[in-house]
């Protein structure tokens, strides 16, 4: 069971999203969903260090650097599902009135993530074949391409 | 010292498949990092751009020809989320 279910299972018991602690404060909930909010950012921050230093600039076979790569890619999507199934226990204490510190940037981290995922690693080392072989378009051209046609 | 910003053939069309608003950015960034090259051989930078309700998210994927100085996009993508959830 991961800690999402714990949240779940606590806002059952509790419908108004709040759960009153002996000493009067209502606030278990918020705490319990900024505790998850915060393990999920520790989490992208530590993927990303393992794409830093595992990943970027190694020299390895092309097969072993794809299934490096691929690895890292999952890590990423599968984060990406964890942090939605936080991002919206987060927001259902926020509709309460009690805000989730951490929420936005969670939101925003999602986000970033889910824009890298749209390209795979089998398609940037694609891409890298390109460049090893000398195949470059500069930026400049593409640039002055899309100018021309946004002025059409 | 500012690299050479280019793109792979491929990152290329990846681009061509983006919102004109969005290539503009990436192209954007990218002129931005071979302005300040990061370091090491590869680097990951996205921007977050605002809209009415939304919040667009452009990725842009470089490697980094220390040698040549080049700054090369391999890898350019978009999402769109709502802006506040």
């Amino acid at each position: 069971m991961t800690a999402v279910h714990l949240f779940d299972a606590l806002a059952t018991l509790d419908p108004s999203g709040l759960l009153h602690q002996e000493n009067g404060t209502a606030d278990g909930l918020a705490q319990l969903a900024e505790k998850l909010v915060a393990a999920s950012l520790d989490e992208v921050r530590r993927i990303r260090e393992y794409e830093q230093q595992f990943v970027f600039g190694a020299q390895r076979h092309p097969d072993a650097d794809l299934a490096v790569r691929r690895s890292v890619w999952e890590m990423f999507a599968a984060w990406t599902d964890d942090a939605e199934q936080v991002l919206a226990r987060a927001k259902s204490v926020a509709r309460t009135g009690v805000p989730v510190s951490g929420a936005d940037q969670l939101d925003d981290a999602i986000g970033r993530v889910r824009a890298r995922l749209t390209v795979t690693p089998e398609q940037v080392l694609a891409a890298k074949e390109q460049v090893r072989q000398g195949q470059f378009v500069p930026a400049k051209e593409m640039r002055d391409e899309l100018h021309a046609r946004l002025r059409a | 010292m500012s690299y050479t910003p280019g793109f792979a053939p491929d990152a290329q069309s990846q681009l061509g498949a983006l919102d004109p608003s969005d290539q503009e950015v990436a192209i954007d960034e990218l002129d931005r990092l071979a302005a300040r090259p990061p370091s090491g051989d590869e680097y990951v930078g996205e921007v977050v751009t605002e809209g009415v309700g939304t919040r667009r998210y452009v990725f842009v994927h470089v490697t980094i020809d220390q040698v040549r100085s080049i700054v090369t996009l391999v890898g350019v993508g978009c999402v769109e989320r709502p802006a506040g959830g």
